[in-house]
């Protein structure tokens, strides 16, 4: 009878004690949870998902009282996305945008960073791209070279200097000459332009339309008709590619003409930047400062002619919560100031940084190098195809052109078609 | 007695309840969209005004079409093979039919996504292997033409369905009874006649049923549109649904895109209003 009271007895004490304990913990956490803050970053670039999570470790590293939480969502689903988040009250507090149009969506729900750390040293002629409203709502995520992308053993095979290819004729002589002697240097096309895919359509046109805009991407997403100014270079240009690139041109897709036609030398240019650096080099070490180099298209034709450079994406902040406005700030702070964080995205993500006054000699490779000069050099040009109307790539400009290289339309049609879809869309999209 | 009465209440009621919540709520607020110029965040009354620009769009009215011909083309097609798919696992009762039967259905398990991914990999480098090897000019450039790629999404979606039809055909060439068949046999009938003056009018029912079905899907067909072709090339392959999805979510024109699918989702039900109609009074 003892016995068994005192086995109640201890019972009971070891119960209440590990209530006791139980409800401790859960009342140490709930105060942990106060200042703990978790923001929530919404990118729309998988490919550097891996290394924006391991920033966010280091960054939770140091300050053990936020964490970054990423949510990635792209490849043509990402506005989509972005728009549920918002719509089911989610708002994401650091939010990736891609150009203008964008951006002017979420106006009302993005702050003023202009007196961001990380703001001041943004090379200036990218800043235009983050201003809504006079507001600078937006900085840019990275520095993007756009042009040809070359395969420089193949150049060689063909003894052709890039270096001495400084006009439109010069260009054209190359390309016969690579033309001519296909079966020698073992291409199957001069070109391996990926018709099948709009966005590469798109970024090629920034290479015609974005010389009257002047690097005012303002400008660019409000003009309400589509530039022709250069279309004469423009049709140039697709008619070369219509003759010398891999047939049939539509079935060219992104990948395969980096990973397969590019890498292999299996053609000598494709329309493409610095972000097929980390592909290629993921394929072999050292590859892009062996074999890559860039040309830029001959527009002006007057010897002034770089390589566009400009930032597809910008990173802006929300004011839907504002306890946590904060920590993000800091946060975006700390990705463009730090030297670890710098690191990262230059060694790993492989960007050339966005950011004034950066040491040249950090980056990896000659290219990176190059893009760096050109685009803080005072006659630096941004593209303005991420300004045009929402759709306008996909919906218009990409499948008519994609008509026009398989002769499914005439030019003047061509013209007549886009400039009618560009100003119906931008009239619709700015509500007027 | 009470309690009887609300069980059924209980019962139904749930049911009710989110049906309504996830399915009705949402399509009338849809509805009143379809009035608005909204783009996802704002949006303003306009009346008529979005159906009366949807009928001079020229692309919506391009890939309304381009739906109907895929539909009329599919729904025959599927049909077909679906048939000859029945037909071929109910003519004996072995090894071989059997596993037939697994395999004419296994297309079925397989998401339209990853259908559509696969068959985009044997239409461009299955098929251009073949090219190569053979010299077929048949095989080049699957899909880079307008008239490939609506040919590619008709091959997978029938691919795709005919097993699922199959099963109907199925049950109900099973249902047949046999002595009117033995009967038809001692009278001297060959399997043709047996075929089309036996089989097939006692098939009547499996028709309504898969016509609905292959109808209503096609017509509401995305998901391998938008992993085999995406559209392209050059918008010649967007059908309906693609074009209702990119116009609301690329160029957040949503209010138009749901006039857009208030008008398909009239053709679906008229269209299988008309199409069961005239099988149920085939069938009486």
């Amino acid at each position: 009878m003892k016995k068994r009271f005192f086995k109640i007895a201890k019972l009971t004490f070891m119960l209440s004690l590990s209530l006791i304990v139980l409800t401790g913990c859960s009342f140490s956490s709930q105060r942990e949870k106060n200042s703990k803050i978790t923001l929530n970053f919404f990118n729309q670039k998988p490919e550097i998902t891996a290394q924006y999570q391991k920033l966010a470790r280091m960054y939770h590293a140091k300050h053990p009282n936020v964490n970054i939480q990423i949510t990635t969502s792209g490849q043509g689903g990402g506005a989509a996305a972005l728009q549920a988040k918002f719509a089911s009250g989610e708002a994401p507090d650091i939010i990736m945008l891609g150009g203008l149009p964008e951006i002017d969506r979420y106006k009302d729900h993005l702050i003023n960073l202009k007196d961001l750390k990380a703001s001041k040293n943004i090379v200036p002629n990218l800043v235009s791209g983050g201003i809504s409203n006079k507001r600078m709502v937006g900085i840019p995520v990275d520095l993007e070279a756009y042009g040809w992308s070359y395969n420089k053993a193949v150049f060689a095979k063909a003894g052709i200097d890039a270096s001495k290819i400084n006009n439109y004729s010069e260009f054209l002589k190359a390309v016969e000459k690579l033309n001519s002697e296909k079966k020698k240097i073992g291409i199957d096309a001069v070109f391996g332009f990926n018709g099948a895919d709009t966005n590469s359509i798109a970024s090629v046109s920034a290479q015609f339309t974005s010389l009257p805009y002047n690097n005012n991407l303002v400008k660019a997403f409000k003009s309400k008709t589509f530039p022709w100014k250069y279309e004469r270079q423009m049709k140039n240009y697709y008619d070369l590619v219509k003759k010398y690139n891999v047939q049939p041109i539509l079935s060219v897709k992104y990948d395969p003409s980096v990973q397969y036609l590019f890498f292999n030398g299996k053609v000598s240019m494709i329309p493409q930047g610095n972000w097929i650096i980390p592909t290629l080099d993921g394929l072999e070490k050292g590859y892009v400062q062996k074999n890559l180099g860039m040309l830029p298209f001959f527009v002006k034709n007057d010897g002034t002619d770089r390589l566009l450079t400009g930032s597809s994406w910008y990173l802006g902040i929300t004011k839907d919560h504002p306890k946590r406005q904060k920590a993000a700030k800091d946060f975006i702070n700390w990705m463009y100031t730090s030297k670890e964080a710098e690191n990262v995205i230059i060694n790993e993500m492989r960007f050339v940084p966005a950011t004034k006054n950066f040491d040249v000699s950090r980056l990896p490779d000659d290219l990176s190098k190059q893009i760096y000069r050109i685009g803080t050099s005072k006659n630096a040009q941004s593209p303005v195809h991420k300004q045009y109307p929402n759709g306008f790539t996909n919906q218009a400009l990409g499948p008519y052109i994609q008509r026009y290289f398989v002769n499914g339309i005439s030019w003047k049609e061509l013209k007549k078609e886009t400039s009618a879809k560009y100003r119906q869309l931008r009239e619709i999209q700015s509500g007027e | 007695m009470l309690i009887k009465k609300h069980q059924y209440l209980a019962f139904v009621l749930p049911a009710v309840f989110f049906i309504l919540l996830i399915i009705v709520v949402p399509f009338l607020i849809g509805i009143y969209y379809s009035f608005t110029d909204s783009n996802g965040l704002r949006s303003s009354f306009i009346g008529w005004k979005n159906f009366e620009v949807l009928f001079q769009d020229s692309t919506f009215l391009q890939s309304f079409w381009l739906t109907v011909k895929f539909s009329f083309v599919s729904v025959i097609l599927i049909n077909l093979v679906g048939l000859a798919f029945a037909l071929i696992v109910t003519s004996h009762n072995n090894r071989l039919t059997k596993s037939l039967r697994t395999i004419f259905f296994m297309p079925n398990l397989i998401g339209g996504i990853l259908l559509g991914f696969i068959w985009q990999f044997i239409f461009t480098s299955a098929f251009q292997a073949i090219a190569a090897a053979f010299h077929l000019d048949f095989f080049k450039g699957w899909l880079s033409n307008p008239s490939t790629g609506f040919w590619g999404i008709v091959i997978l979606f029938v691919w795709q369905m005919s097993g699922y039809i199959m099963l109907i055909y199925i049950s109900f060439l099973n249902a047949i009874p046999k002595n009117t068949i033995q009967a038809a046999v001692l009278d001297g009938a060959k399997a043709t006649q047996i075929f089309f003056f036996i089989k097939l009018p006692q098939l009547a029912p499996a028709f309504t049923i898969s016509l609905f079905l292959t109808l209503a899907n096609s017509f509401k067909l995305y998901e391998q549109n938008l992993a085999l072709t995406n559209g392209g090339p050059y918008r010649s392959t967007e059908m309906i649904s693609m074009y209702i999805y990119n116009t609301a979510f690329v160029n957040f024109q949503q209010g138009y895109a749901q006039a857009a699918g208030i008008i398909l989702f009239l053709c679906v039900t008229i269209v299988s209003f008309i199409q069961l109609a005239l099988s149920r009074k085939r069938e009486g």
